[in-house]
């Protein structure tokens, strides 16, 4: 099953058991969503529940506050997450606050996807990351969702909770396919293990993660060691106790990750991996990211502005020689 | 400020150096990772790297010389100024070093500044300071790298408190070497000791051999078998011993085999292959290994004959030298485990047979056989008409009389 099909199950299924869930977002009507997310629904629960709204994300997450105060439970789509700059206020002063505010008397049960990252030649505007500044809002969870099984759990598991969670996907990732095990039992918050190893404890989310997947065997190889990958699936709150678990055992640890070097999400991780876990390490923390450039069109330059499996292999190969593999 | 030279320890069981020849002369300038000399220990020549910015000062000792690991061999005038300064100074064709190898002076320098800074990692430092280990020292005398990371301490501390040896038995026996208290050498004996005293399992690797027989095994207990348990009379091969009970049975059964096609029958690929004559796959042992040779064509064999074919292959089995053709193109096999005292008992079809016999001790002139058949190509009846000629053949003196006068 598609990454997209996943997540149109997990929302067809949820509107069909949930009379008070709807759906508000740009395009997802009529057209079925910009990235095909919600092809179906519309026909099928009619335009009071699946909303086709104006382009204008401060007010669609300021409607979606709105109704779950009086008790709906929405569910947003915002076109991509540049444009989530644009509902920051709704989303940061309202949204993350008001349950807080409200000594929890109101509960929030909303859920805001969007897709984020450098698709192929979408301009700067249009290919940036922000998982790095919705993760420093307390009061909110933050998903990022890299797996099509993850992505089913996950969102419906989202949907009914009683919190406002961002849930972050990525552009290039909606046509990714694999089986998806509904029965599965999944932990959205839980980090998810995708590869045993010894000697490496490689980190990533989204789209990053199956870059580096496709580096392991080469690393591996020439390294002569083995690497051990998690995909962070929650990035906030963060699963440090499987991370401790995999540095404990590796003494080495990488992140990757494709938002901007300077400020970016991985440096929490690894700032958490010194403070916490200093003794255990047995090579500094390498944290391969984006460089701090706005992500240019042309394709050789926008390649170059981030991590890709040929870049991923060769720092990792590099730090790995350097630090005692 | 002078820095002294010393000789280093460049194996582990170098004492003392021979200097084969100086790279450089009083007054030289030098800088971090230049060579300045060649030094013989026991095992090689090997080259000693400066690890500091300076100028030569003196020489200590002369070319050919010898000297113990950790005597002063050279003294270095400390410069204060910068590596890269220093590049411009020492020779004009140093401005022509391309970037990559400023690069290269770079990360020497950073590695001069991580010895000085005894730089290791984390987890590495732990370690060592939890086995009274100076890292910083160790470096100096090129005992450990540097940067050292964790499996830099492990192996100077394998090396140091373990022979060759006894590291062998530890990988063998899936220890740790921290199992051990590291206050004293150990060799392959203390090794032995602990393993004994912890009563430990130990781990052997299965060999080609075994896996093969393994397989088999596996491929034996999936058929479709069934038992028929019964004894047979054992008064004429007591009366007849001149030969052994098992070349006796290898006759009987090749006599049975000969009336009853089943147990000459074999499944192979699509087909069902029916051999004219009866051979017979016989469990014989070689030190503790199982083999399963095959007495060929037993029903045109004498007694006589019976009884040298087991001799020689006991032989074959003895030197090695049994063939794999040896174990090939029986359709029916006998396990004989009398000699030791056991009353009875099943067995599992050797490879493409079709049927095994099982053969206990004899208890009062009667010996139990516990046929196993693949039911595929044996039915019941026939199995239990094999079974009612193979004891009235037994019983059947004139039988004995025949095969021993055939000689």
């Amino acid at each position: 099953m598609l990454y997209r099909e996943a997540l149109n199950l997990a929302l067809d299924e949820e509107l069909k058991q949930d009379k008070n869930l709807v759906l508000l977002g740009e395009d997802i009507g009529a057209f079925g969503g910009t990235f095909r997310v919600t092809e179906g629904l519309f026909a099928k629960y009619g335009k009071n529940r699946v909303i086709d709204t104006p382009i204008a994300e401060l007010s669609i997450v300021g409607n979606a506050i709105g109704m779950a105060i009086a008790g709906l439970r929405p569910v947003v789509e915002l076109m991509t997450a540049n444009f989530s700059l644009l509902a920051f206020d709704q989303i940061i002063n309202h949204m993350s606050k008001i349950p807080y505010m409200s000594a929890g008397k109101i509960r929030l049960p909303m859920v805001i996807r969007m897709p984020q990252g450098v698709s192929r030649q979408l301009g700067a505007q249009h290919s940036e990351s922000y998982e790095q500044m919705l993760s420093a809002v307390p009061g909110v969870f933050v998903f990022a969702v890299a797996d099509p099984t993850y992505a089913y759990h996950a969102l419906r598991q989202s949907i009914r909770m009683d919190d406002p969670v961002i849930f972050i996907e990525h552009e290039l990732l909606y046509n990714k396919n694999s089986e998806v095990d509904v029965n599965a039992k999944v932990n959205p918050f839980k980090a998810r293990l995708v590869k045993e190893g010894d000697d490496i404890t490689i980190i990533s989310y989204l789209k990053m993660l199956d870059d580096t997947l496709t580096c392991i065997d080469e690393i591996e190889k020439s390294l002569n060691c083995s690497c051990e990958v998690i995909d962070l699936c929650s990035l906030n709150p963060i699963d440090f106790q499987s991370l401790e678990v995999s540095i404990s055992k590796t003494g080495r640890v990488v992140l990757v990750e494709e938002g901007h070097k300077m400020g970016s999400f991985g440096a929490q991780v690894i700032s958490w991996a010194a403070e916490e876990l200093f003794y255990l390490l047995d090579a500094p923390p390498l944290r391969l990211s984006g460089e701090n450039v706005p992500i240019a069109y042309n394709r050789q330059l926008e390649l170059a502005s981030i991590p890709t499996p040929q870049s991923i292999t060769k720092d990792i190969i590099q730090w790995g020689k350097q630090s005692g593999l | 400020m002078a820095y002294e030279i010393l000789m280093p320890q460049l194996s582990d069981s170098m004492d003392e150096g021979k200097l084969i020849s100086w790279r450089v002369k009083p007054k030289d300038v030098v800088r971090i990772g230049d060579v300045i000399a060649e030094v013989e220990s026991d095992k090689a020549i090997m080259e000693v790297q400066c690890f500091k910015n300076g100028e030569i000062e003196a020489l200590h000792i002369k070319e050919g010389e010898s000297a113990p690991v950790g005597t002063v061999i050279a003294s270095i005038k400390l410069s204060n100024i910068s590596g890269t300064e220093l590049n411009e100074k020492a020779d004009e064709p140093a401005k022509e070093k391309t970037i990559q190898e400023k690069e290269l002076n770079i990360h020497a320098q950073r590695q001069a500044q991580a010895l000085d800074r005894s730089m290791a990692s984390p987890k590495a430092k732990v370690l060592a300071m939890s086995h009274g280990l100076n890292i910083r020292s160790l470096q100096k005398v090129q005992r450990l790298p540097s940067p050292s990371h964790e499996k830099d301490i492990v192996y100077y501390l394998e090396k140091r408190f373990f022979t060759p040896r006894s590291l062998n038995l530890i990988k063998k026996y899936k220890l740790d070497i921290f199992d051990f208290e590291l206050s004293k050498k150990y060799d392959s004996k203390d090794v032995d000791e602990y393993v004994n005293k912890s009563k430990l399992s130990t781990f052997k690797p299965i060999g080609s051999f075994q896996k093969a027989l393994m397989k088999n095994l596996e491929k034996s207990f999936q058929k479709p078998v069934f038992h028929i348990y019964d004894h047979i009379d054992s008064s004429y091969f007591q009366l007849y011993k001149d030969y052994s009970i098992s070349a006796w049975l290898i006759k009987v059964f090749s006599m049975a085999m000969m009336e009853f096609e089943g147990f000459r029958s074999s499944i192979k690929d699509d087909g069902i292959l029916l051999y004219s004559n009866a051979s017979i796959s016989f469990a014989m042992l070689g030190g503790r290994k199982l083999y399963m040779p095959v007495i060929k064509d037993a029903n045109m064999l004498s007694i006589k004959e019976i009884k040298h074919a087991l001799k020689n292959i006991q032989e074959d089995i003895n030197q090695g030298s049994l063939k794999s053709s040896q174990m090939q193109d029986s359709t029916f096999g006998i396990s004989n485990l009398g000699t030791t005292g056991i009353e009875g008992f099943d067995a599992l079809i050797n490879q493409d047979d079709s049927a095994i016999a099982a053969i206990g001790t004899q208890i009062d002139k009667k010996i139990s056989v516990n046929l196993t058949i693949d039911h595929r190509l044996i039915d019941g009846y026939e199995a239990a008409l094999f079974m009612q000629r193979l004891k009235a053949l037994c019983l059947d003196e004139e039988f004995f009389k025949r095969n021993i006068e055939d000689v």
